[in-house]
């Protein structure tokens, strides 16, 4: 059984953890933590980590004592700089949290790129969990809408960068923009994409601790990691019908399938593709063509296959990157964000000019 | 001047009146002197004196006179000339007969001087000659009148009337004239209502009975009272007035008044005879009072009985030392007064509630009475069957609902931040 530690970093990586652990009382209702148990095939710890009380106090699938808050008013203001400093004052508190549920095999941080505490705490945490631990540690890293501001484009832009230089053993990448353009307005995406990647998560997880048909473990997800760039994305698709397996791969490998917006067949570099469900939907000779059509683009395809009786299908592909043209995409825009937040400090300068104009008359009195 | 000569008389008249009346008791009035024929008479009073026989022959003149006490003889006499013949005249007076003279012969007749010796000419009624002598004469008689004041109960309470009936008969010997009734006014009564009232004046004959009033008294005051007499002035045919009659003073007992009393009718109702264990129940409570007068110091004490306990009432209910009870400082007569209370039953059984009324009936009586209801059936609760059931039956769901709870508690410290 593996150990497994998962931890949420800020607002975004708080909920999206919190949307794990509920996933894993298995899409009951708000009251199955009081009835249910959480169906983690392997051994789980989650940890969420926040500067702002009031997020810690929202969730409500993770145990409190897996809320850890780190005292700094109510958070850092999207400020990096700051949320930097909070970590490192805090970072024995932080890593002996981790210390005391450990060992583990793997560990995953969600965060997002563009807040403040998940965005400076992320990259920080780590670089700590490598120097101290010798288990993989991948991140997952939420990407803001593009309408969202120019500082939490620029938050993403070195946040991403400083996450990729931690020593991380791979980014997951999932964009609300590309997630919201598939349909929804953004509160509906708010609560759906928690949702998507808490949903492809515990597929992950389960799929690395499972007993397979054909198999796929944490050694072959290490694999597929290390490949290309550094950067992955995942593909799922659950079929709510009798489906052929084979459109249920394409389906996972579509862009409505996907947590980023990429071309698997053009930019992907490793691929794993887990398939689950009744041995009736399973054709082996259609997971084999599509496995194919997908290597022949790809490269190396890591397939695993989980029989689950009287289940429809379903695929989870983890796919890293070669290139990521919306990365580029994403950078062009926020280096415009960064000029812009640039002037804004320009112009706060000048407004110290007009400082100089009222010091003139210090010291002086009206006379009436 | 004939208005003149007349007044003249009248006052002569007056004057001889009063000599006569200073005159008093003369010694001798000589009341008569003239002559009389034979076989006619003088009546003085109820005296005649006849003149029987007349005797003029110079040797014998004289006359035999007989002496009358209406129609008795009392005596006889011949007197001749000069002679003079005395008898008693009534109760003390004296009556002096002479002759003094006779002359005629065809018809005879006598002079004769007639004196009245210790007698009150006042009292002189009749004094004059009688032709036919004693026959024809009228004698004035001596009327009794005897007056019945008759009652027609003996015993009356106060406030009631009693009839009063007034006759009078005659029971003596002559006619009563200008009888007139005094009927004075009776204290202690009031006069209700008159049917008959005659009160004169007015004539009864000898034997004659009149109804002179018949009237109700309505009595005022309790007590043996006794009614004043009924009098009555009256004279004989001759004008003779006589000592006014006077009637018997009937007595009369009169009681007390019973005083009015105040009567108040109980009533205790349930609204259900049969309810289950752990249920309330309404008595309602009406009280009536039909009797006469305000009952007072009405105290009415709800007996709940053991198993039962009381929950509520209307607000006239007070709860001293622990039981309801319910005062009112008076019911007036025809008041009506519901009173409702509600209690809950405890145990099962059979009960009653009972209303114990006591109060002043407004004659000084304490009137203690009781209302009770009809039988009230205190079956099985609807939840009585879980007390029968083994102690374990409790104890599981109640281990579970603990469980359940800590679990609970439990989890929601392990998810509270």
């Amino acid at each position: 059984m593996l150990n497994v530690l998962i931890i949420g970093n800020g607002q975004c990586g708080n909920r999206v953890l919190d949307a794990i652990n509920k996933e894993a009382f298995g899409k009951k209702s708000k009251f199955a933590k009081f009835y249910s148990k959480q169906k983690y095939k392997s051994n789980v710890e989650t940890i969420a980590i926040n500067t702002a009380i009031n997020d810690l106090k929202e969730l409500e699938f993770t145990k409190a004592k897996d809320r850890v808050h780190i005292p700094h008013l109510h958070g850092v203001g999207a400020n990096r700089n700051v949320g930097k400093q909070v970590f490192e004052e805090n970072k024995e508190h932080i890593t002996r949290k981790v210390e005391d549920r450990g060992p583990f095999d793997v560990a995953f941080v969600i965060t997002s790129s563009s807040g403040g505490t998940g965005s400076s705490f992320t990259p920080l945490l780590v670089k700590e969990l490598k120097e101290r631990y010798d288990f993989p540690v991948y991140s997952l890293v939420v990407l803001p809408f593009r309408e969202e501001g120019t500082l939490y484009l620029q938050n993403t832009a070195f946040s991403l960068k400083e996450i990729r230089e931690s020593g991380t053993d791979g980014i997951i990448l999932a964009d609300n923009q590309f997630l919201k353009d598939l349909g929804g307005n953004v509160q509906s995406a708010y609560d759906g994409i928690n949702g998507m990647i808490a949903e492809r998560m515990m597929f992950l997880l389960d799929s690395m601790d499972s007993e397979m048909m054909m198999v796929t473990d944490l050694g072959d997800f290490q694999t597929v990691m290390a490949g290309g760039a550094g950067l992955a994305t995942i593909g799922y698709y659950r079929a709510d019908k009798d489906l052929p397996v084979k459109t249920a791969i394409q389906n996972a490998l579509a862009p409505s399938g996907l947590l980023f917006s990429t071309n698997v067949y053009e930019e992907a570099s490793r691929a794993m593709v887990i398939i689950k469900g009744d041995n009736e939907y399973l054709s082996i000779d259609d997971i084999s063509n599509e496995i194919e059509k997908l290597s022949a683009n790809v490269g190396h395809v890591f397939k695993g296959i989980i029989v689950r009786k009287g289940e429809y299908p379903q695929v989870l592909v983890v796919s890293t990157m070669e290139s990521a043209s919306e990365i580029e995409n994403l950078y062009n825009v926020a280096i415009d964000a960064i000029g812009q937040e640039r002037e804004k400090k320009n112009r706060i300068e000048n407004e110290k000019e007009v400082d100089k104009a009222f010091s003139k008359i210090d010291g002086l009195e009206p006379h009436y | 001047m004939m208005k003149t000569g007349k007044n003249l008389l009248r006052i002569l008249g007056i004057v001889l009146l009063l000599a006569i009346a200073t005159e008093g008791v003369a010694a001798d009035s000589e009341i008569f002197n003239d002559t009389i024929e034979r076989g006619n008479g003088y009546q003085i009073n109820n005296y005649v004196i006849d003149v029987a026989d007349v005797f003029t022959e110079e040797d014998s003149k004289g006359a035999s006179i007989y002496i009358y006490r209406k129609n008795e003889e009392i005596d006889n006499k011949f007197l001749s000339v000069n002679d003079t013949y005395s008898f008693d005249f009534e109760d003390e007076g004296e009556v002096t007969v002479k002759i003094i003279k006779t002359a005629g012969s065809a018809l005879p007749r006598a002079q004769l001087s007639i004196v009245l010796s210790d007698y009150s000419l006042q009292n002189l009624h009749t004094n004059k000659v009688i032709n036919g002598g004693h026959d024809e004469a009228t004698f004035a008689g001596t009327p009794i009148l005897d007056i019945n004041k008759n009652l027609d109960s003996d015993t009356i309470k106060s406030g009631e009337t009693v009839k009063v009936t007034v006759k009078v008969q005659n029971t003596g010997d002559d006619k009563a004239t200008d009888v007139v009734f005094s009927d004075p006014m009776q204290e202690n009564f009031v006069l209700e209502e008159t049917f008959v009232d005659q009160m004169g004046p007015m004539s009864i004959e000898v034997d004659e009975t009149k109804t002179i009033a018949v009237y109700l008294l309505k009595a005022t005051e309790s007590g043996n009272l006794t009614l004043k007499p009924t009098t009555a002035t009256f004279s004989n045919t001759v004008g003779q007035d006589f000592s006014q009659a006077t009637s018997n003073t009937p007595s009369i007992t009169v009681e007390a008044a019973e005083k009015e009393k105040a009567v108040l009718n109980l009533t205790n109702q349930a609204s259900s005879l049969t309810i289950p264990r752990g249920d309330t129940v309404t008595s309602t409570i009406n009280i009536k009072n039909t009797g006469e007068a305000p009952a007072e110091t009405v105290n009415i004490n709800l007996d709940i009985p053991d198993g039962m306990e009381y929950v509520e009432g209307d607000n006239e209910i007070e709860i001293i030392d622990g039981a309801p009870q319910i005062y009112l400082e008076s019911l007036g007569e025809g008041q009506e007064k519901e009173i409702s209370f509600s209690v809950k039953a405890n145990e099962m059984g059979t009960y009653n509630l009972s209303a114990q009324l006591s109060y002043n009936n407004g004659a000084d009586e304490s009137i203690n009475t009781e209302a009770i209801t009809n039988n009230i059936h205190v079956k099985e609760g609807r939840f009585d069957f879980l007390l029968n059931l083994p102690i374990y039956v409790y104890v599981l769901p109640i281990l579970v609902i603990i469980g359940v709870g800590g679990w609970v508690f439990y989890k929601h410290r392990e998810y509270k931040f």
